[in-house]
């Protein structure tokens, strides 16, 4: 078993921890995200099985419990959308594994249809794609960056490690049923980015920009090449990484601007937040495949996939969804962070430990894009065979 | 560690020694390391020059496995060592500019000489990649690097919106190239340039995309508005940009697909098209300019296009041109923009209109800007005039005197931008304000940087052929060409298609000379101030027309020009996208997101129908 990605997943949580100790989170939070942690590595440890599935399932419902810590009445509605969401998802999910039998088994016909469906219903309201995103703007909306970090870098890291092993399991569920994948994929892809260019909460933005980010990570599945599915093992890290490095900068934002932030009223953070604001930055190019970054080295890959899946069209459509994400996040630097600051109100710096975290969480984006190869499969189909020769 | 990388990794490890040295350098150590990093990677850089002027192709691998089973290999042919040169060569002479002038600056040099080296790194590591992934890598750090170095001053709003304009154009056309390494890699299943099965795979479709990439960072009409907003970024920077590092990486691009496939005869004409459309552009919207900088920044678009026009032409004699001058050009403009920024750094302002008498105060100044001011312009002696004229003569090579004629045009007009430029800033009365405060030369490290490169204006114009035979030549031949003119003293150029071009300007000397002659023969009267002639009311005897004199008039002369800004039409186009996402929003919101069971409904309807389609 590889489990580099699941050890980044975890440095990754160990540097939220600390901006989450320097900032100073609950008791409850803290049970919750340890619960959190240890249920989604038990389950990548436990490999393919029933155990797995549950143990993914109970770290999905632990971060619900990490929302329901902040303790406000906007974080306990947003909690019930997410468990509206997230329990039809589990059902779905083990109705769907049940049917194929672990994959083990193929249905055929209705059944394989319905199993199909089960799959695609449950990860869509998991991530959030279009059209069952119902739950995401509440969420990110109410819950705090530390929270929507941690989520990032170790919940969804952790579905889309389901999904890689569902793609293992029964390729076929994938590579057979291409449009009922791509439909949902190319519209997360495009759509999210387009309402994260109208959102104005920088929490909603981002989080819109990661479905977008999903969208791509599930053509890299339907793609089902050897090449596209090493896209998704390094896109699904490092866009985990960094969304979560770009919501822990929010967070240390938003204790320096006293509010949450958002492109409406924020301007000039980066005066007042100078490390949180380089964070973002490095988060923020990393997201829209900006290299040196996990997620640079999926994209030429996922944009491949969407070729191979629907041809200049496909190509046209990550190109607007890429384009429309890296706008809105443009839009959130250079709104939010950087310029002349309005308010002249001097803020506490940062914690130390927190600052400290931040940077490490840059650098990881940074160094695990250079060396890609530790996350990829290692299969020789994957590989681009050089051929040593002289144009002639 | 092989020879090929040092270059490369010289400026990456200076860079990063940016880190340690912060605590306790001064900003003066941090620009001498910074310095003495790019001098290492320029003498590192000449000392493979004679095994690619012999023709020969360099590798050597960098990194062994990084992605998708790819190393991170350099491969040095003749191109990719003239580009290494100039990088280095331009890099070292404005970073050792930049030791004075960024002394004073009360924070972020660190950041400041890191993102230079990389800057230069990322040129560097373009020109030598031996594969398209690893080029695009380069070409994405160079984007970045120059977002934030434009971004420098990122609490000034101008600072930051320039920066904003440099990345959202350059970016988003930049996904031409990752689009187009997509398709060659699905077409050809390689992406190794010497590969014969991308040669035989490669598509107009993949070229013109990537075309369209270089066109955004080579400022080719119309994707080049963002040029000047990306003034208000320290001197150095500008003239890093402008020079070497950035607009040249689209110039690298157009001349490596030549080593590629056939492209041009498909994409040639539209190229020379687009070349010509920013010559004219370029200069008619340098005219109006009353900003120093941003004077220098329309005519970076201008000579761009020379350079493009040139490499568009598709013959080994447009190709030895296009790159001659892509060289001149980033000595003379490297020269202005330190100039520039020397005369800022003394006065406070880069306002033309709040300029003059600068000459006096600032002779050494005043004589480097002249030197490039007339390297621009092509006046014969300097390496400019060299550049135009292999130019002119690849095109009526070609047959295209259409060409030759927007060439023409183009250097009259700027000609005449510089000679307001000139007047304005060095030549006249000085201002009252500038009197009263103490004018002063540059320092001794500004005047070095700027004129090491006005002597090679100068020492390239009267020897062209060393760049000729050591640079040009090399990267001819690698792109495949066998090489048709050569150059000797001030420019005289012999071989193919060169013949014409050399008894025209006889002619034109000639003729000069014969006019000179009458002229003293026929006891010319003596000189007397006469009223200025400037298309309207002539100006006063004694007065002088001065630059928003002479922008008025480029705006008159020039007004349906000026309508080809490109800027509205993006703003248009955003302006749309930003009210058509809100326009989802608000009539999709109501139904996915608002109200919970509805929005379950939906999605079940959706999944169940995705299901049973499938």
């Amino acid at each position: 078993m590889d489990l580099s990605p699941l050890l980044l997943s975890l440095a990754g949580a160990a540097a939220v921890a600390l901006v989450a100790a320097g900032r100073g989170e609950t008791r409850r939070w803290w049970a919750a995200a340890a619960i959190v942690v240890a249920t989604a590595a038990a389950a990548r440890i436990a490999g393919h099985s029933w155990a797995r599935i549950g143990l993914a399932d109970v770290a999905e419902l632990a971060a619900v419990g990490l929302l329901l810590a902040t303790g406000t009445d906007a974080a306990r509605n947003a909690a019930k959308r997410w468990l509206v969401a997230i329990v039809p998802a589990i059902v779905a999910i083990g109705l769907g594994w049940a049917l194929i039998g672990l994959g083990h088994v193929r249905p055929g016909g209705s059944l394989e249809r319905i199993a199909v469906g089960l799959f695609i219903g449950g990860f869509a309201l998991e991530l959030a794609l279009l059209p069952l995103m119902f739950w995401l703007p509440a969420v990110a909306g109410a819950a705090s960056g530390t929270t929507l970090a941690l989520v990032a870098v170790v919940v969804d890291v952790a579905v889309m490690a389901d999904l890689l092993d569902l793609f293992e399991a029964a390729p076929w569920i994938f590579t057979e049923h291409r449009w009922a994948w791509g439909v949902p994929a190319f519209l997360s892809l495009v759509g999210a980015a387009a309402w994260a260019v109208a959102a104005e909460a920088v929490t909603v933005i981002v989080a819109l920009v990661s479905v977008s980010g999903f969208g791509f990570l599930i053509l890299g599945l339907v793609g089902g090449d050897a090449m596209a599915v090493d896209g998704v093992r390094l896109g699904a890290v490092g866009h985990g990484l960094a969304a979560a490095a770009a919501f822990a900068a929010i967070a240390i934002g938003e204790d320096a601007a006293g509010e949450r932030i958002s492109i409406a009223t924020t301007r000039g953070l980066a005066s007042r937040a100078p490390v949180a604001s380089g964070v973002f930055m490095v988060a923020a190019g990393a997201l829209v495949g900006f290299p040196p970054s996990l997620v640079a080295d999926a994209h030429w890959r996922l944009f491949r996939a969407a070729a191979e899946i629907a041809g200049p069209v496909g190509l046209g459509l990550a190109f607007l969804g890429a384009t429309l994400s890296f706008l809105a996040l443009v839009r959130v630097v250079h709104r939010v962070w950087l310029g002349p600051a309005t308010a002249t109100v001097a803020t506490p710096s940062a914690p130390r430990v927190a600052t400290v975290a931040l940077v490490a969480l840059a650098l990881a984006i940074v160094v695990s894009g250079l060396v890609p190869r530790v996350f990829e499969s290692g299969s020789d189909a994957a590989r681009i065979v050089t051929v040593a020769g002289v144009r002639p | 560690m092989a020879a090929v990388t040092l270059p490369f990794l010289a400026l990456v490890v200076g860079g990063l020694l940016q880190i340690p040295l912060a605590p306790f350098a001064s900003a003066r150590t941090k620009g001498v390391v910074a310095t003495a990093t790019a001098l290492v990677a320029l003498v590192a850089a000449l000392s493979l020059l004679p095994a690619t002027m012999r023709g020969e192709t360099l590798s050597a691998t960098l990194v062994p496995a990084w992605d998708a089973g790819l190393a991170i290999a350099l491969r040095v042919d003749g191109l990719a060592m003239l580009f290494t040169v100039m990088g280095a060569a331009a890099g070292a002479a404005i970073l050792a500019f930049s030791i004075d002038y960024m002394a004073e600056e009360a924070e972020g040099t660190t950041r400041f000489y890191l993102t230079m080296t990389l800057f230069v790194a990322g040129l560097l590591l373009l020109a030598s990649a031996a594969d398209l992934l690893v080029a695009f890598l380069a070409w994405e750090m160079i984007g970045l690097c120059s977002y934030s170095l434009v971004g420098f001053w990122y609490r000034q709003k101008a600072a930051v919106d320039g920066a904003r304009k440099v990345l959202i154009i350059t970016h988003v056309a930049g996904y031409g190239f990752l689009i187009g390494l997509v398709l060659i890699h699905l077409d050809t299943g390689t992406l190794d340039w010497a590969d014969p099965r991308m040669t035989a795979g490669f598509g107009v479709g993949a070229a013109a995309l990537m075309i369209v990439a270089a066109m955004a960072k080579s400022v080719m009409f119309p994707l080049h508005s963002w040029i000047p907003e990306a003034m208000n970024a320290p001197t150095p920077v500008s003239a890093l940009l402008h020079s070497a590092c950035y607009v040249k990486a689209g110039v690298y691009l157009i001349a490596r697909l030549y080593s590629i496939g056939p492209w041009t005869v498909t994409l040639g004409t539209p190229l020379a098209i687009v070349g010509a459309v920013t010559i004219l552009v370029g200069v008619i919207f340098a005219l109006k300019q009353t900003d120093l900088k941003r004077l220098l920044a329309f005519h970076t678009v201008s000579q761009l296009g020379y350079i493009v026009a040139g490499l568009a032409l598709g013959t080994a004699y447009g190709v030895a041109a296009g790159l001659f001058y892509c060289l001149s050009h980033a000595l003379f403009k490297g020269t202005l923009f330190m100039v520039a920024g020397s005369v800022q750094h003394a006065t406070g302002t880069r306002d033309l209109t709040r300029l003059g008498g600068l000459a006096g105060a600032m002779p050494w100044t005043a004589r480097i800007w002249i030197v490039a001011a007339a390297a621009i312009a092509g006046v014969p002696l300097t390496n400019g005039f060299v550049a135009k004229w292999l130019l002119f003569g690849a095109a009526l090579d070609k047959g295209l005197i259409w060409l030759v004629v927007v060439g023409w045009i183009g250097s009259i007009l700027t000609a005449f931008s510089f000679l307001k430029a000139t007047v304005n800033c060095f030549y006249g009365p000085m201002p009252t304000e500038l009197a009263r405060a103490s004018i002063h030369e540059a320092s001794p490290a500004m005047l070095t940087g700027m004129g090491a490169m006005a002597f090679g204006c100068i020492a390239f114009g009267l020897a062209p052929q060393i760049l000729m035979s050591g640079l040009v030549t090399p990267a001819v031949v690698g792109l495949g060409f066998t090489p048709e003119v050569e150059t000797s003293w001030l420019g005289v150029a012999s071989g193919r298609g060169s013949v014409g071009v050399t008894v025209g300007a006889t002619l034109v000397a000639a003729a000069a000379l014969i006019g000179w002659l009458i002229h003293r023969l026929a006891q010319a009267p003596a000189r007397v101030p006469v009223a200025v002639f400037t298309g309207g009311e002539p100006i006063p005897v004694g007065d002088r027309p001065g630059a928003v004199d002479f922008a008025g008039m480029a705006e008159q002369a020039f007004h349906p020009v000026y309508g080809l800004d490109p800027d509205p039409l993006w703003a248009s186009i955003w302006r749309r996208t930003t009210a058509g996402a809100t326009a989802s929003l608000g009539a999709l919101g109501p139904v996915l997101v608002d109200r919970v069971p509805i929005a379950l409904g939906v999605g079940a309807a959706a999944v169940a129908l995705l299901a049973a389609l499938a």
